[in-house]
């Protein structure tokens, strides 16, 4: 019979944390594929009618690109101190929490550009869905953001860092960079049909 | 730690499981009595239309109108009263309470996998009610575009202005990230924390029917959640998602969208809250018949099945706008189809009271009556699941009284008889069964005679969400019918009282339950009240299922723990 001291703070293991952040990341896509599938409805519908310029569309793929090169290197980051436990990984990290920022502001300028050029979130619809779309993809970011700058704190400061909160810190990146990816070409595809 | 700061950490701020579960119970029941209390005035108005409301309804409230209910005063009522119930009551008692309070203890485990986000959820839920709450003190009132808050009525361009509607929308959303946590935390802690031996078949039904919500839930609320991001965007930042018409100055959204959004959601949540209640009455069944549950495996297959075909059936709810017949169809065939493994779990318990040895304790008269009432709820629901039937019978009262059936009086049921049962390990006291049973007599009647009424006006082509019935002509012969329900609904809610004093009462003056008061199998009954934060010293090793009721292979008693190989019991 396994033995238990109820007086031993309760603590889950390594595979519930993960199975926990799966289920989370889980329902956060059903909270975009509800957001898409609204757009897909509406350009189906044709509610309204929405047209990226070629550069405008260049802008938006070379942002993209940020997050996947940011992406790519907490990923690097993460090997290399998995592998030495060496703080020097810290700048990979540092990279990507930079690369993430400025994603961020992309964003912010990209919307900005679209509004002056007259995509107004309340008098289109497929403009305010896409609005929509980037500003929740933005405040998870910003989440992200928090966790990634708290890994580099710790690694710059040389204190102890659970393997299993830098991986699934990881995790939620690597998720928010294939979420991005996947709802920008969804938007792209779509407002072409 | 100072005894202060643990005070501070034991009841408010708790990390136990039992102690969040009872938090839960008590916001619950205090929007019970509210949502109630919202019940009756709205039955009051329907019944007497425009004329003063009594003092014993609390008629001082309305003195700004004369102490008349005004027309949007009504439109509040109903539809927190809806919100309420189902939001604020049902959720927070079944899956709030019940989810926290038993699956941890009834699967062996010393707590949620995440104390820490259990606490953050009921926090949440919370902070929800208190930005539900304080929508009534606006000045323009509280929400008042019915519980499902349809855009347009629900928008601020052509629809209900003021800011009720959109705390309304602010607080389900904080609501539904609480039952997101709550969820998370109840899915993993079953498929993590099991005891050893506790394989999915050796779980009782109930945690059955609390982990399927959970499930449930952490796919479909997100959903919702979208739904009332968007509503919330056109009523603060002009967008125009679910605008549509001269209302729209760019072509606007459909406002159809969200009624695909909501139903994608709704349909779910109507089994999310029945669930449970499915699941405590197949385990209580069993517990008082004396011997297993029919068909346990079948019952729990049942279960998974009706969670699928519940994400498919949502159209159901729209046949009247104006979808094309050929998915009415197909939505009428998938709905239908649910009435199959229903009616499967539906026999298993009939057949588990077969040749029983009943022993009719008030939690199972509680769960005799989920029986009754959902067996009506779930009957009449095939008329709404039907094109042809539904389009005469939509928006009027036979699908208010259908709805209560299911979700009213099987959950209002499902959760006495959860409480009664767990009772005495939440409080280490006996309920008073003879209030219990008088309270559940007075409930069951005056109950059935409010629902079933209601149909009957439905089908005579009552309307629902009017505000005075007494201006049609062809509603004007059923007034004498209204004015009935209304009296049979103030005796139901006054036999509540009965079980509320019983309920405090017994927390203080109850007499002390022993260890395990009804001979059940689960491994909750195995531990001493109180039961200490952790659960159980050594985690137990399970052999058995939940149901070993009268194996002839136990000697000397009808009952043996899970925890207890049946071989060594005799």
């Amino acid at each position: 019979m396994k033995t238990m001291d109820s007086t031993v703070p309760i603590q889950c293991d390594e595979n519930t944390s993960k199975l926990g952040i799966i289920i989370l990341l889980g329902s956060i896509t059903m909270l975009f594929i509800t957001f898409l599938s609204t757009f897909g409805a509406m350009v189906a519908k044709e509610l309204s009618y929405i047209k990226l310029s070629g550069t405008h569309q260049a802008i938006v793929v070379g942002n993209a690109c940020l997050m996947i090169v940011s992406s790519l290197l907490f990923d690097s980051g993460f090997r290399q101190w998995q592998g030495t436990k060496s703080t020097r990984s810290h700048r990979f990290i540092l990279s990507s929490h930079i690369l993430g920022l400025v994603f961020l502001f992309g964003q912010i300028t990209i919307w900005q550009i679209l509004v002056s050029d007259g995509l107004q979130s309340g008098t289109n619809v497929l403009a305010g869905m896409t609005y929509l779309m980037a500003g929740a993809h933005g405040v998870h970011l910003l989440t992200g953001l928090v966790f990634v700058a708290w890994v580099w704190v710790q690694l710059y400061r040389g204190i102890p860092i659970k393997p299993l909160r830098f991986r699934l810190i990881g995790w939620y990146w690597h998720f928010l960079t294939g979420l991005w990816i996947i709802l920008l070409s969804a938007i792209l595809i779509l407002i072409q049909i | 730690m100072s005894e202060h700061q643990s005070v501070w950490r034991k009841y408010i701020f708790s990390l136990d499981h039992k102690m969040i579960g009872k938090q839960y119970l008590f916001l619950g029941i205090f929007f019970l009595l509210f949502g109630g209390f919202q019940a009756l005035l709205i039955r009051w108005q329907l019944a007497y239309p425009e004329q003063p409301v009594p003092w014993w309804l609390l008629g001082f409230l309305f003195k700004g109108s004369g102490g008349i209910i005004d027309p949007d005063m009504y439109n509040q009522l109903f539809t927190m009263h809806g919100t309420i119930m189902i939001f604020w009551a049902i959720t927070p008692i079944l899956i709030g309470a019940f989810g926290n309070y038993v699956i941890p203890l009834q699967i062996g485990a010393r707590d949620m996998a995440f104390p820490t986000l259990n606490m953050l959820s009921f926090w949440t839920m919370f902070l929800a009610s208190i930005v539900l709450l304080a929508s009534y003190f606006l000045p323009d009132g509280t929400a008042a575009g019915g519980w499902t808050s349809y855009p347009p009525l629900s928008l601020e361009e052509g629809g209900i202005p003021g800011h009720g509607q959109t705390y309304w929308t602010l607080a389900l959303t904080l609501a539904g990230t609480s039952t997101m946590m709550g969820a998370i935390n109840y899915v993993i802690t079953v498929i993590r924390m099991r005891a050893p031996g506790m394989t999915y078949f050796k779980m009782p039904l109930s945690v059955w029917g609390l982990w399927l919500t959970s499930i449930l839930n952490a796919i479909f609320v997100p959903v919702i959640a979208a739904g009332l991001i968007m509503l919330l965007l056109d009523r603060l930042l002009g967008t125009q998602f679910f605008l549509a018409g001269r209302l729209a100055a760019g072509g606007g959204g459909d406002p159809l969208l969200y009624q695909h959004v909501f139903w994608i959601f709704g349909h779910p949540e109507v089994y999310i809250l029945i669930l449970p209640v499915w699941g405590i009455v197949s385990e209580l069944l069993s517990v008082f018949s004396r011997k297993p549950a029919f068909g346990y495996k079948v019952t729990a297959i049942c279960m998974c099945t009706i969670v699928v075909l519940s994400s498919i059936v949502w159209g159901h709810h729209m046949y009247t706008t104006g979808m094309s017949p050929l998915l009415g169809k197909s939505f009428m065939f998938l709905t239908l189809l649910i009435s199959i493994p229903s009616s499967i779990f539906f026999f298993n318990w009939l057949l588990t009271l077969w040749k029983g040895s009943l022993h009719f304790k008030t939690p199972m008269l509680y769960t005799m009556a989920v029986i009754w009432v959902f067996a009506i709820g779930g009957l009449t629901g095939l008329y709404n699941a039907t094109v042809t039937a539904d389009i005469y019978l939509h928006d009027t009262m036979f699908v208010v009284g259908h709805f209560h059936y299911t979700m009213a009086a099987s959950v209002l049921f499902g959760g006495y008889a959860a409480i009664s049962y767990w009772y005495p390990k939440m409080f280490g006291r006996m309920m008073n069964p003879l209030m219990n049973r008088i309270h559940f007599w007075g409930t069951f009647i005056s109950l059935n005679l409010v629902f079933f009424n209601m149909m009957v006006l439905g089908y005579a082509g009552h309307h629902r969400r009017i505000y005075n019935p007494a201006e049609y002509d062809f509603i004007k012969p059923l007034m004498g019918l209204n004015e009935f329900i209304t009296y049979a609904a103030i005796v139901l809610g006054a036999f509540q009282f009965i079980y509320l004093f019983n309920f405090t009462w017994s927390m203080f003056k109850g007499p002390i339950a022993e260890k395990n008061p009804w001979k059940s199998n689960t491994l909750e009954w195995t531990v001493d009240y109180p039961v200490p934060h952790g659960n159980f010293a050594e985690i137990p090793q399970v052999y058995n299922g939940p149901n070993e009721y009268s194996n002839p292979k136990v000697k000397g008693q009808d009952w043996v723990p899970q925890s207890v190989q049946i071989e060594s019991a005799g």
